[in-house]
């Protein structure tokens, strides 16, 4: 008997099997039936940045697994503080061709909510946002591949580079071009996990062919999810009680039925 | 040259990991995720 792909062939071939929808999408516009695989939306955010496969987890199998993979999910929760419990803002698969980038943002300047790292007294663990990114084919230089400042988490003066922005998000060119930062490769299989508060990005992809990431950005229970997908009644009942806890930290509150 | 901070999935040092997190704000866990049923290995990694 043929034995099931593992998790990152099962991944790719789900990506070959959408490949009609990489570089379709429109810029937010969700009303187009033609952008939505069942409940998982078509999206870009920039267009610089490819298409993105928003609520992946909708796709089930080896994207479901992804939601507590052993490899991560107890570090995850160390770092956001196991008192906040666990959210997921969201989840996507990226998959960006030659041109394709992401800009510098981030920092310890960023004055949003959820760009914590410590609790500021006492010094335990409070981190607001994980992002959790995994490789599902190999990036290496002018793949495109993430990019971050060291210790930009801890710095308060913003980068030069940003002023020219909204403080935030500074889009005109990619991340990789900017003084300070690292090139972060990776062979497929290997996940990179870094708090949203540091400064980062990506390089522009020079190569030919397309870079395939998924994204899973971590959060406390507290935190709403960032384009409120509504989960499938599908994926609500074949989810594992720990998987529906951190897809849904806060079950809907009704009245009772008549 | 700068040696990326790093754990193995197969063989995890979480108390590195937790020191390496802290001190750059990211970490790479390599073999995260299982990749190929063919290699010998079904559980992580390649």
């Amino acid at each position: 008997m043929q034995s099931p792909p593992a998790d990152i062939a099962e991944m790719n071939q789900w990506v070959d099997d959408h490949s009609e929808y990489i570089g379709s999408t429109d810029l937010d516009d969700h009303s187009n039936e033609h952008q939505w695989i069942g409940h998982i939306e078509t999206h870009t955010y920039s267009g610089a940045d490819g298409t993105n496969f928003q609520n992946i987890i909708a796709a089930g199998g080896a994207f479901e697994r992804m939601i507590d993979n052993p490899s991560w999910i107890d570090l995850i929760r160390t770092f956001i503080n196991p008192v906040s419990g666990l959210s997921i803002h969201e989840n996507l698969l990226s998959v960006r061709g030659k041109g394709g980038y992401i800009g510098i943002h981030s920092g310890g300047h960023v004055p949003l909510s959820y760009m914590t790292f410590k609790q500021e007294v006492t010094g335990e663990w409070m981190v607001g946002q994980i992002n959790c990114i995994t490789a599902l084919n190999d990036i290496g230089p002018g793949d495109g591949c993430t990019t971050i400042i060291p210790g930009s988490h801890k710095c308060g003066t913003i980068h030069p580079s940003m002023r020219d922005g909204n403080g935030i998000y500074y889009s005109d060119q990619a991340a990789g071009n900017h003084a300070g930062m690292v090139e972060l490769y990776l062979n497929k299989g290997d996940t990179l996990i870094f708090t949203d508060k540091i400064t980062h990005g990506s390089t522009e992809r020079i190569n030919e062919g397309n870079r395939r990431i998924t994204l899973y950005r971590y959060s406390p229970r507290f935190v709403s999810t960032r384009f409120n997908y509504e989960l499938s009644d599908e994926l609500l009942e074949r989810l594992t009680p720990e998987r529906k806890e951190i897809l849904q930290p806060i079950p809907p509150r009704r009245p009772p039925e008549k | 040259m700068i040696k990326l901070p790093e754990i193995d999935a197969t063989n995890p040092d979480l108390e590195l990991a937790e020191y390496l997190f802290d001190l750059n704000g990211f970490l790479i866990i390599r073999n995260a995720v299982p990749t190929c049923r063919h290699c010998g290995d079904e559980s992580m990694g390649r």
